[in-house]
């Protein structure tokens, strides 16, 4: 490319930004101050260098929308080098909101039809980079039109930016698609690998649609040579056999006759990766893919480990028993340096986890957790915690040792799994009255070790802490060193705690006083008993009750000494419960002699040891309602009456209620009758009139109706959907019954409609019962002969692919442009205004499947050829109507 | 199907940038940067597949470059990485033995090589020798 004498080539430009790495920024800024310049300048030399260099420095992030024109100029010239400089620029700049987009279509069209190749692939990339709506839906026909170009880098080039198209501009993937589907039988292998990754990326999107084609991607799989091809088919087998399990018979021998022979790890992960989305039932298949998945997951290979992970975790989902073997190489996989193959193994090893094994894979987790990062080390604690409460804790067979794996995980460093620690601990403890005794002792180690306190600040253990608290207080009876227990609730680093476990700390101290306190005092009354048989005994007897009320004071000694601790707490209610503590601390000293303490403690722990019980979800509905419950009646009639006055068209609701169960006063229910009549025989008239005039908008703008959408049926009163239904409930209307009581005026209204209809056009029925009959043929029930699948709004792409054009349903020529195809880029049978001929369409695509079903398919082609047969009637009920709608459209 | 192509020293400067779907300049930008934090802070010991958002990056190491894929979730990640060799070993070939410094000053060049090699984000052709031609025939023109 020639440089005038005085500007920057790209190459100046580059060298230069190199050597000013220190002044970039304003290196940047002058040379674009060039290039603004140099844009404007005559010389198409000058300002395609000026493009290039805009172009490498939008790469790195500076703005080029402003020269957009500038990059039309360039596009638009004559000269190939110049041309492709612009183009480049095109692609990487243009967007949905570049206004001069108008402006390239008509060029970019010159190009697809150009004789020049060069020209032509130029366009196509270009295209495909930055088709919009307008260029996509002005193009498509052209570049539908490469298809049959003669040169092969064309078909390739054009059937992938066909799929642009699409998704720029779905409608036309129902007229294009029986022409991309003929180049699957194309002579050149790069062509009809284009045409199944284009097939594939929609095979992928919606399934459903494609299952027809089966057969023919079965031929290619079998025939194929290219691995890339290959992948692809195996992918598009991938999304279909959750749809259609009998595929998964024909394909276990290719797909063995593949892993078995190919070299290529990539096609063996594709392979593995198509028989765990939907043929892990067959497991002659899947003992194949696992034994080859021990090769991806031994391997020392990173990548290959991961991805054999990555596989596990979807075959553990299926066949967790056939994967069990993998336990020891997942468990293994733990210290592994990368984090991606950690969580993976993690996963595959939760799914595998048994009621026996459950101890020791724990055990071999936990291990791991000292030398983890924070990070991981909360990976593996949410892992452990998540095996063992699934399905209301089923794995675990010792809560005792599984109470002291929770402990252990509390105390985890950084842990913010706190909360969940402490539900289950909670939960453990109220759930099993024969664990109380282990979860008291468990916790005991927390409560005791001051550490755990001063570690509360960094993870989430303070939640622990007060799980913890409340089973020492509420299970009290089961602590066994109380001083030592109290002390431990007192100690001073408390304070640290959020107020709420220091309220929780406060109350499990008084409860663990008044336990002690009523233990001590009740053995006193058994000793009592005996007593009075053994006189020796009776000084020993009187010292222990005096040690005994000495140890019971000594204990209100030291509590009272620190509870002054919490009174200056912010909270009320640390404060409020240390005042209640102290206050029956001093009721207690103020009582003499064994018998008065002893009626104290014994109301006290009267009120204490009522046990609080775990409830069922469900025991509320175990609970009658009593007889004089009356939720329904109005509290103030006269309120009840204004009501009805503001909403005449009040819900019907109110009335079926008050007339069930409970007898309402005379005059809700004169109201409420008065209300129904009135509001039916209003919903009558208005439901009539606007079904009516949406029928007679239907049958005007037939085109423009979407199939009728079961899902719209329940909301009868919006009355467009109301319509919708009524095409589907119309052949049987007479047995139709209403769902319901409250429902019988629309009922009436449709048989009445629907009689009258029938009356009025019969064509219109007809056209609803081939709706039906369609409805139970076509896998998507969304679509319908009925209505155009094109005008859907939402997944454009999700349409029949198979159901005939319609008329009028076309790829869009635009008349403004130039529209006479030079001869030797197109050959002659080019005409995608002819409508496709269906059922020899179904001809070609049915050919194949004798070739892929054998002997096991007999019955399937069977039905098929019935369902040929019903759909060349349908066609033939068709057609007259069609012609019909096209005279109403006339007149 | 192939987001887009990038191409990233170990400073996180883009020597290639390859955009398949609709990205605004200031995406684009994001997009860059958070990729070179990704792949350039992996350990060497680490898997060449990165989750990023609701999609997977695929990259590879060559000399001081990152060469980086972003593709579906449903996509190989084996086959991505055969594209990236695919699209090295082009490159090496075109400007024999290929260095950073080639890829910097020839821009226009290694755009003209992509398209040779990926199309709308599908893999257009598999063959070297292919492409090679393709691009020797291009060359002449110039």
């Amino acid at each position: 490319m020639g440089i005038s004498l005085f500007q920057k080539s790209l190459r100046d430009m580059i060298a230069g930004m190199r050597s000013n790495r220190n002044a970039e920024e304003k290196y940047i800024q002058s040379t674009m101050e060039d290039i603004k310049k140099e844009l404007k300048n005559t010389d198409l030399k000058v300002k395609t260098v000026a493009l290039q260099k805009l172009t490498y420095l939008n790469m790195l992030g500076f703005d080029m929308s402003w020269a957009a024109f500038h990059v039309v100029e360039v596009m638009s010239t004559q000269k190939l080098l110049h041309k492709i400089v612009g183009y480049q620029a095109a692609a990487q700049s243009f967007n949905e909101n570049t206004d001069v987009m108008l402006l390239i279509t008509n060029l970019l069209k010159k190009d697809l039809i150009s004789t020049n190749p060069t020209e032509r692939s130029m366009g196509l990339d270009c295209l495909s980079n930055i088709a919009t709506l307008d260029l996509a839906r002005d193009l498509v026909a052209d570049v539908y039109g490469l298809l049959s170009s003669s040169s092969v880098p064309c078909r390739k080039r054009a059937a992938l930016v066909l799929y642009c198209c699409f998704l720029k501009y779905p409608d036309a993937l129902r007229p294009c698609f029986k022409g991309l589907v003929e180049h699957l039988d194309d002579h050149e292998q790069s062509v009809v690998c284009s045409v199944v990754s284009v097939l594939c990326e929609l095979v992928i999107k919606h399934p459903h649609n494609y299952l027809e084609m089966a057969p023919l991607f079965y031929r290619l799989l079998l025939g194929s040579t290219n691995n890339w091809m290959t992948m692809k088919l195996l992918k598009i087998f991938g999304a279909l056999t959750p749809l259609e399990p009998r595929l998964t018979k024909k394909l276990v021998e290719p797909l063995k006759n593949i892993m078995s022979s190919t070299m290529a790890k990539s096609l063996l992960f594709e392979c593995i990766t198509t028989v765990c989305s939907g043929m892990t039932s067959n497991e002659e298949l899947v003992e194949m893919t696992l034994e080859h998945l021990k090769d991806f997951v031994l391997d020392s290979d990173p990548n290959l480990k991961y991805l054999g992970f990555k596989a596990l975790e979807q075959f553990v989902k299926h066949v967790p028993k056939l994967v069990l073997r993998f336990g020891n190489a997942a468990l293994l996989c733990l210290s592994t340096v990368d984090p991606t193959i950690r969580s993976s193994a993690l996963r595959v090893i939760s799914g595998l986890v048994s009621k026996k094994d459950l101890k020791q894979v724990i055990v071999r987790i936990i291990d791991h957790i000292p030398a983890a990062n924070t990070a991981y080390r909360n990976e593996l604690s949410e892992t452990i915690l998540s095996i063992c409460c699934r399905d209301k804790y089923s794995l675990v067979s010792d809560f005792s040792w599984y109470l002291n794996i929770l402990v252990e995980l509390a105390r985890v460093p950084g842990s913010v799994h706190g909360k969940t620690i402490a539900f289950q601990i909670t939960d453990i403890a109220c759930r099993v009255e024969a664990m109380r005794d282990d979860s008291v002792q468990a916790v005991r180690s927390l409560l005791m070790d001051p550490s755990v306190i001063k570690t509360s600040k960094t993870g989430s253990i303070s939640e622990v802490l007060e799980a913890t608290a409340w089973i020492t207080g509420e299970y009290a009876a089961y602590v066994e060193h109380p001083k030592e227990t109290v002390e431990a609730l007192l100690q001073p680093g408390i304070l640290e705690l959020p107020c709420s476990v220091q309220s929780m700390y406060v109350q499990a101290i008084l409860k663990v006083f008044v336990q002690v306190a009523s233990d001590l005092l009740s053995d006193e009354q058994q000793g009592g008993q005996e007593e009075g048989n053994e006189e020796e005994k009776s000084d020993s007897e009187e010292d222990a009750e005096v040690d005994k009320i000495a140890m019971l004071s000594e204990l209100a000694d030291l509590i009272l000494a620190h509870i002054s601790q919490y009174a200056k707490s912010p909270d009320p209610e640390v404060v409020e419960r240390s005042c209640q503590l102290k206050a029956i601390l001093h009721t207690q000293k103020e009582k003499e002699g064994i018998e008065a303490l002893r009626s104290l403690f014994s109301r006290l722990s009267g009120i204490m040891s009522e046990e609080l019980q775990p409830v069922s979800g469900k025991a509320q509905s175990k609970v009658l309602a009593p007889d004089d419950l009356t939720v329904v009646t109005p509290i103030m009639e006269e309120f009840y009456d204004e009501e009805i006055d503001g909403v005449p068209a009040g819900e019907e609701d109110t009335s079926e209620n008050s007339q069930g169960t409970i007898a309402p006063t005379s005059s809700g229910l004169d109201a409420a009758t008065a209300l129904t009549e009135a509001s039916e025989e209003q919903k009558k008239l208005a439901e009539e009139k606007a079904k009516n005039e949406l029928q007679q908008h239907r049958q005007k703008h037939g085109i423009f109706y979407l199939g009728q959408d079961r899902g719209s049926e329940k909301s009868g009163g919006d009355p467009s959907l109301a319509a919708s239904s009524d095409v589907v409930d119309m052949p049987g209307d007479a047995e139709v019954s209403p769902q319901a009581e409250t429902v019988p005026a629309s009922s009436s209204v449709d048989s009445v409609y629907s009689k009258m209809k029938r009356r009025k056009g019969k064509k219109k029925q007809h056209g609803a019962a081939v709706v039906i009959k369609q409805d139970d043929d076509v896998t998507d029930g969304a679509e319908s002969l009925g209505s155009s699948p094109l005008k859907q709004d939402k997944n454009g792409l999700d349409v029949n692919v198979f159901a005939p054009l319609e008329h009028g349903e076309a790829l869009p020529s635009v008349e403004a442009y130039p529209t006479a195809y030079p001869q030797d880029v197109y050959s002659s049978d080019h005409d995608m205004m002819q409508q496709h001929d269906y059922s020899q369409q179904h001809e070609e695509l049915e050919t194949p499947a004798v070739v892929a079903e054998g002997s096991s398919g007999k019955k399937h082609k069977k039905k098929k050829k019935k369902h040929r047969k019903k759909k060349d009637k349908v066609e033939g009920a068709e057609a007259p109507e069609a012609q019909a709608a096209e005279v109403e459209q006339q007149s | 199907m192939i987001q887009f192509i990038l191409l990233q020293n170990r400073q996180g400067r883009t020597r290639l940038a390859k955009y398949y779907v609709p990205f605004t300049d200031s995406e684009k930008h994001k997009i860059e940067h958070e990729v070179h934090r990704i792949v350039a802070t992996r350990d060497q010991k680490f898997t060449n597949f990165v989750e990023y958002q609701n999609r997977k990056l695929i990259y590879r190491r060559y000399a001081g470059l990152y060469f980086t894929l972003c593709v579906d979730a449903t996509d190989n990640e084996l086959a991505c990485l055969e594209i990236i060799h695919l699209f090295v070993e082009i490159l090496d070939h075109y400007f024999s033995n290929v260095r950073e410094l080639d890829l910097v000053y020839n821009f226009h060049k290694v755009f003209v090589i992509t398209d040779e090699l990926v199309l709308s984000g599908e893999l257009q052709e598999s063959s070297k020798k292919v492409i090679l031609n393709r691009l020797g025939i291009l060359e002449k023109m110039e």
